[in-house]
């Protein structure tokens, strides 16, 4: 009866979401086609900083890129399966103030990341050997442990164990915890660490490749890691509380480099400093020795450009 | 005793109660007792303390767990052990005293006892670091846990800090993975934990130490990811808007029982643990005794599963919610919208039709 009806209204609303649609796509283009290093604010083409997996080209600053990014320069060919887990209620704590609601919050995130929280999880093959590959997201709430991101990691532990993989590593791009979440997020912690519990129970070696790490992540999994690895960088951040926070609290000046990369390799918090483009092959070769496993180490090529030279 | 500033009528009458109770008058002769006014007057003392505490919001309960005068965990270890024996260092840096450690005996039971310590008087908050560990203080915990799991004996931990410490120091010798090892060995200790947040559960440095068999909260007690202060500085800007964070954070022991995050709510004495801290404690620890004996019959790996299911499951019995960002999850709302449009349809159709039958069959 009303068929008619329903037709013509949905026919007008998929005209009118084309239209929205093709206006959103010719601003965000253009929003990518330029960026600039926040270090030294050289200008990039956003196709010349993807070639070099999002690195200056001047100061080897490295960009907090998203999962998707890291995903593709780690894996091999670019090629990858996203690891589903199960959904957990968002905004578990109903957190509501007169500022913007965090489930808006949420949602605004989640459309702009493609994502379902800010750690999301893929399976695929590095240098020929079947690994799982968690990543923060640092567009999606500034990258903060949520329960679902919590909930995203165990299982990508599970996933690793049950699939006897060769290893799991976690990229931390992080704000700490969702403080919105109070202790849903606070007891991730916890939960991340039975994670971490079970891969050394299987003896799957377990890597952390840092960019930002800190509060909530930095006190749980994201200290654990049988082998902690650094991006290189003035801006890069290993330790538990702010560096604002630590100023606040005591009188002398800090040096101007404390919690950065090469301060926290002095402290012994870390492994070594890696850059983007050699971080695959150096966890390659770990696991090749502690597993005795054969791999296949590449060229410092990006997954994405090696993609494009299989296609070719 | 200090007030706080929605006590103020409580301080007054506490006040006049004084003065009425006091054994010499103004002449310095002895006063001349008035007991009728004197319990008239503990009576509205009593309307007043139900008035105010019955009705506490998040940042009244803030200001009621930082309480300079409520008891601390020095004085419920005191109180509540026997034999209690302090120990102290990590044996590779250093002592931490915000953290009393020890092993004790609670009414014949051996336990290994922490305590988050404040302090109480400016030289004592001085000397506890106003209950803010270092790293090397929850290294010396991870060293007495292991330790009391190797003779079997259960722990029992007092939670009551505004953090971790945020100095330099600190953050140079790995206090992030000094917090994470700390839980990470609370999840695999074989002996039961049981942890009592007395005062402040202040994120990271307090679940460090309450990764626990069971998470107990006193009535007025408040645990959160961060402080109500530092929440409103971050989304607000404002330090200013503490009230509304402490609101919106649901930080009070009510709050996170009924999210199934703790275990359980010690009801406190009327007023506040200050006002009666021996009740308190009592009351503390008969519920720590019962704890221990419950554990008593469990194996090792009861213990452990149990600690594990508590942390693996928190919030997923809560409804996940169905609206999603992606187009997938809308279509199938839209889907299930669609099939429940059709079954009203089709019920609609099949009753109408049966009544139309009926009309016919009964003409
Ligand atoms: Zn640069």
């Amino acid at each position: 009866m009303t068929n008619w009806l329903d037709k013509i209204l949905s026919k007008a609303k998929a005209a009118g979401a084309k239209l929205s649609d093709s206006f959103k796509k010719k601003t965000i283009e253009n929003a990518d086609l330029w960026s600039s290093c926040p270090e030294c604010k050289k200008m990039f083409l956003g196709k010349e900083l993807k070639k070099n997996m999002h690195v200056c080209t001047q100061c080897d600053y490295h960009f907090r890129i998203s999962a998707d990014e890291r995903f593709k320069i780690f894996f091999d060919n670019a090629s990858y399966e996203m690891i589903d887990t199960k959904r957990l209620a968002e905004d578990p704590n109903k957190f509501k103030t007169e500022l913007k609601a965090y489930k808006d919050q949420l949602k605004s995130a989640k459309k702009k990341t493609k994502q379902i929280a800010s750690l999301v999880s893929a399976h695929g093959k590095v240098n020929g050997l079947d690994m799982i590959c968690s990543s923060f997201d640092f567009n999606f709430n500034g990258g903060t442990l949520s329960m679902q991101s919590g909930q995203n990691f165990y299982q990508a532990c599970e996933y690793a164990v049950k699939n006897k993989v060769s290893a799991l590593t976690v990229f931390i791009t992080t704000g700490g915890a969702a403080l919105q979440e109070n202790l849903f997020a606070l007891y991730q912690m916890p939960k991340t660490i039975l994670g971490v519990q079970m891969l050394k129970e299987n003896k799957i070696p377990y890597f952390v490749v840092a960019n930002v790490n800190i509060g909530g992540v930095s006190a749980s999994f994201g200290s654990l890691g049988d082998f902690h690895i650094m991006e290189p960088g003035k801006k890069t951040i290993w330790g538990f509380a702010g560096k604002r926070v630590v100023q606040g609290t005591i009188s002398e000046p800090l040096p101007e480099d404390f919690q950065s990369a090469s301060h926290v390799i002095t402290t012994g918090a870390i492994d070594m400093i890696t850059h983007r483009k050699d971080q695959k092959n150096v966890i390659s070769n770990l696991v090749s020795i502690l597993l005795k496993k054969e791999h296949v180490q590449q060229s410092t090529l990006s997954g994405s450009e090696e993609a494009q030279a299989v296609n070719q | 005793m200090q007030y706080l500033e929605f006590e103020k009528d409580l301080e007054q009458l506490d006040k006049n109660l004084e003065e009425l109770k006091h054994p010499f008058n103004e002449e310095g002769g002895l006063s001349s007792v008035n007991n009728s006014q004197i319990d008239e007057l503990e009576n509205k003392i009593k309307v007043k303390i139900d008035e105010i505490y019955s009705n506490l919001d998040g940042w009244k309960k803030t200001k009621i767990a930082r309480h300079e005068n409520r008891p601390k965990a020095e004085f419920y270890i005191s109180s509540i052990f026997e034999n209690f024996q302090q120990v102290s260092g990590d044996r590779n840096f250093g002592e931490d005293d915000a953290a009393i450690t020890g092993f004790a005996k609670i009414n014949g039971e051996s336990v290994l006892v922490i305590g988050q310590e404040k302090g109480n008087d400016t030289q004592s908050r001085i000397k506890r670091n106003f209950g803010m560990m270092r790293p090397e203080g929850y290294r010396k915990c991870i060293r007495l846990m292991k330790l009391a799991e190797n003779y079997n004996v259960p722990v029992v931990t007092f939670i009551d800090t505004p953090g971790a410490y945020p100095g330099k120091g600190a953050e140079e010798r790995g206090q992030a993975e000094a917090i994470a090892q700390s839980i990470n060995c609370c999840l695999g200790l074989k002996v039961p934990i049981i942890s009592i947040v007395i005062g402040e559960g202040g994120s990271g440095g307090a679940i460090a130490l309450a990764t626990s068999n069971k998470v107990l909260m006193l009535e007025h007690s408040i645990y959160s990811v961060i402080s109500p202060e530092g929440c409103a500085s971050i989304l607000w800007k404002d330090a200013t808007k503490s009230k509304d964070a402490a609101e919106a954070m649901h930080l009070t022991a009510q709050d996170l029982y009924k999210y199934e995050i703790i275990d359980g709510i010690l009801i406190e004495p009327k007023g506040g643990a200050h006002r009666n801290p021996d009740l308190m404690s009592s009351k503390i620890k008969q519920e720590i005794l019962s704890h221990i004996q419950y554990y008593k019959s469990k194996s090792s790996i009861e213990v452990m599963n149990e600690r594990t299911e508590k942390f693996k499951n928190v919030g997923n019995n809560l409804p996940a919610d169905i609206v999603s960002f992606d187009g997938f999850s809308n279509r199938k709302i839209k889907d299930n919208f669609n099939k429940n449009k059709k079954v009203i349809y089709i019920t609609l159709l099949i009753s109408i039709a049966t009544l139309l039958g009926l009309f016919f069959f009964l003409n």
